[in-house]
C-alpha cells in the first residue's frame, strides 16, 4: 500500500513539474501527461513529416542524400519493408519515472505491435509536435534536450527557426543544446541557398574548393568566420556555399548564428 | 659502504675492457631480456672500441630480433655508425629491422646518412611503407626543403605524395607552408590539392586565411 501511495504521489510530483514546463497546446499538454502517467515504459505518436525525408531502420535521408545514421541495428519500435519509406515522423519517447530519458526518432515504415508498457497518442499535429519537443529541448539539461531539437525540424509546415535561434542565443541551456540547434540552423541555411539542387556536384573545383572551406573552418581562434561568411553569401558555386554553411554551423558564433538568421528569415 | 640487499656481490671496479666482454657475452649468447639490455653499458665504456662488436651482433642471424634491434638502436645513437647501418640494411631480411636501422640512420645526422634516406626515397625497388619511413625521417631530421620539393616534383605514386605533403605538413618553416600553398593551387593532382589544402588548414602560419580565401574567390 505504501509502494502504491509513493507512486502516486511521484507521478503527482511529475505532473506539477511537466504542467509548469510545457507550452499551452492541447496536444502537447497530452504528452506531457502521458509521459508523467507513464511511469516506466514508452509514449509514441507520430506527425506529419518534411516531403523530402525518408527513412529505413535507423537511418534517415533528406533530399535524396545526406542521409543520417545513428546504428545498423534494426529500429526497435518501427518496421520496414522499403528502403526509403516517407512519412510520418515517429517519435517513442522512453520514460522513466514519469520523466523523458531518451527519444529515438524514425520516419516511415509502420508501428512494430504496442507491447506491455507502450502508450501509443497516435498522430498529432506537428505544431503541438515541435511545441512538445521544443518544451524538452528548453527544459531538459541533458541528451533529452539535445536530442529533441533534430525531429523538430523535421515537422512539416512549421517554421520552427525562430525558436532554435532564441535556444542557440541562450547562455542558460547547455552547450549541447545550444550546438545542436546551431546544427540544424546550419543545415536549413545550406538547403535554403541550395534551393532545389539535391544532387552533389562531381568537378574538381568544386571539390577543391570545398576542402578550401574545410581548411578555413579548421582555422584557429574563428579567424576565418569572416572569410566563411564571405563564402556563405557569395561565392558562385553553390554546393561551396552550402558547404560553409554547414562548417559555419559547426561554430557558435555570434556573426554565424546572425547570417543564419538573415538567410532563414527570408522564409518566413 | 652502506649495506644495502643480502643478495648483492660487488666485483668492485673492473677494467673497461673486461666489463665489455663480459657484457658481449650476454649480449652474444643469452636470449631474453638481458642480452639486449646488456647492449646500452657496452656502448658507454671508456676507451674500448665496441662498434665492430655492436656490427657483429646485429649481423648474427641466430640472435632474436630483440637484441639486434638494440644493437641497431644505439649503433644509430655513435658518431660513425652510418656506415655499418647502410651496409646492414641489404643484408637484415626482416622488415621490424630494416624500420629501425632507418629510423637509427636518421638519427646519425650527417650528409651521407642524410643522402642515404633521400635515395632510399627514390628507389623504387624497396617496398612504399620503407620508403615512406626513410622519407618521413629524412623530412624530420636534416634533410633541405630544396631536396623535399626536388623529390616531390619526381614522384607519382600517390602514396609517395601524400607522405611528401605530411612531411611539408610537419617542417616549421615558411618555405614548407608556400610549398603547401603551390601544391594546393597548381597541381594537377586533385587530391593532392585537397590534401595540402587540409594541412594548410592546420597550420600556424598567419598567411593561411587570406591564401585560402583567394582560392575560393578565383
Amino acid at each position: 500500500m505504501n509502494i502504491t501511495r509513493s507512486a502516486s504521489i511521484a507521478v503527482a510530483a511529475s505532473l506539477v513539474i511537466v504542467a509548469s514546463t510545457i507550452p499551452a497546446g492541447t496536444e502537447a499538454q497530452n504528452i506531457a501527461r502521458s509521459v508523467a502517467s507513464a511511469g516506466t515504459g514508452k509514449v509514441r505518436f507520430t506527425y506529419l513529416a518534411r516531403p523530402d525525408l525518408c527513412g529505413y531502420n535507423n537511418s534517415i535521408s533528406r533530399g535524396g542524400n545526406n542521409r543520417m545514421s545513428w546504428s545498423s541495428d534494426v529500429a526497435p519500435d518501427v518496421e520496414y519493408d522499403h528502403d526509403c519509406s516517407k512519412g510520418p515522423v515517429r517519435m517513442v519517447l522512453y520514460v522513466d519515472g514519469g520523466r523523458v530519458s531518451k527519444i529515438r526518432t524514425y520516419v516511415g515504415g509502420e508501428w512494430r505491435p504496442a507491447t506491455n508498457g507502450v502508450t501509443d497518442l497516435g498522430a498529432i499535429s506537428a505544431k503541438d509536435a515541435t511545441d512538445y519537443l521544443l518544451s524538452l529541448a528548453t527544459t531538459d539539461a541533458g541528451a533529452v534536450g539535445r536530442d529533441a531539437i533534430m525531429p523538430l525540424t523535421f515537422a512539416d509546415g512549421v517554421v520552427v527557426w525562430p525558436r532554435l535561434f532564441t535556444l542557440v542565443r541562450d547562455e542558460n541551456r547547455p552547450l549541447s543544446t545550444r550546438k545542436q540547434a546551431m546544427f540544424w540552423l546550419g543545415q536549413a541555411a545550406g538547403e535554403h541557398v541550395a534551393g532545389k539542387v539535391s544532387f552533389a556536384k562531381d568537378d574538381d573545383a568544386t571539390e577543391v574548393k570545398k576542402s578550401a572551406v574545410f581548411a578555413l573552418s579548421q582555422r584557429r581562434n574563428s579567424e576565418a568566420v569572416p572569410s566563411l561568411i564571405e563564402v556563405a553569401r557569395n561565392n558562385h558555386d553553390t554546393e561551396v556555399r552550402k558547404s560553409a554553411l554547414f562548417w559555419l554551423g559547426q561554430t557558435m558564433d555570434p556573426q554565424a548564428i546572425g547570417l543564419f538568421e538573415e538567410i532563414l528569415g527570408s522564409r518566413n | 659502504m652502506a649495506s644495502g640487499c643480502s643478495n648483492v656481490t660487488d666485483v668492485g671496479t673492473v677494467s673497461s675492457r673486461d666489463a665489455v666482454d663480459y657484457l658481449l657475452g650476454i649480449a652474444r649468447t643469452q636470449s631474453g631480456k638481458a642480452a639486449g639490455e646488456a647492449i646500452f653499458p657496452i656502448t658507454i665504456a671508456d676507451s674500448v672500441e665496441v662498434t665492430q662488436n655492436i656490427y657483429s651482433i646485429v649481423k648474427d642471424e641466430s640472435r632474436p630480433n630483440e637484441v639486434r634491434g638494440k644493437a641497431i638502436f644505439w649503433l644509430g645513437q655513435g658518431a660513425g655508425g652510418g656506415d655499418y647501418l647502410s651496409s646492414l640494411y641489404t643484408r637484415v631480411r626482416s622488415e621490424e629491422l630494416k624500420d629501425k636501422i632507418i629510423f637509427s640512420m636518421s638519427q646519425q645526422k650527417d650528409a651521407a646518412s642524410q643522402k642515404w634516406l633521400v635515395d632510399l626515397v627514390s628507389n623504387e625497388s624497396e617496398s612504399i611503407e620503407n620508403r615512406k619511413k626513410a622519407l618521413f625521417w629524412a623530412g624530420q631530421t636534416g634533410t633541405s626543403m630544396q631536396q623535399l620539393t626536388g623529390l616531390y616534383s619526381r614522384m607519382d605514386e600517390r602514396e609517395m605524395k601524400d607522405q611528401m605533403i605530411f612531411v611539408f605538413s610537419q617542417r616549421q618553416e615558411r618555405v614548407a607552408i608556400d610549398k603547401l600553398m603551390d601544391i594546393a593551387k597548381n597541381d594537377k593532382d586533385r587530391d593532392a590539392r585537397k590534401k595540402a589544402m587540409f594541412w594548410l588548414g592546420q597550420s600556424h602560419d598567419a598567411r593561411v586565411s587570406a591564401f585560402l580565401t583567394d582560392m575560393l574567390n578565383r
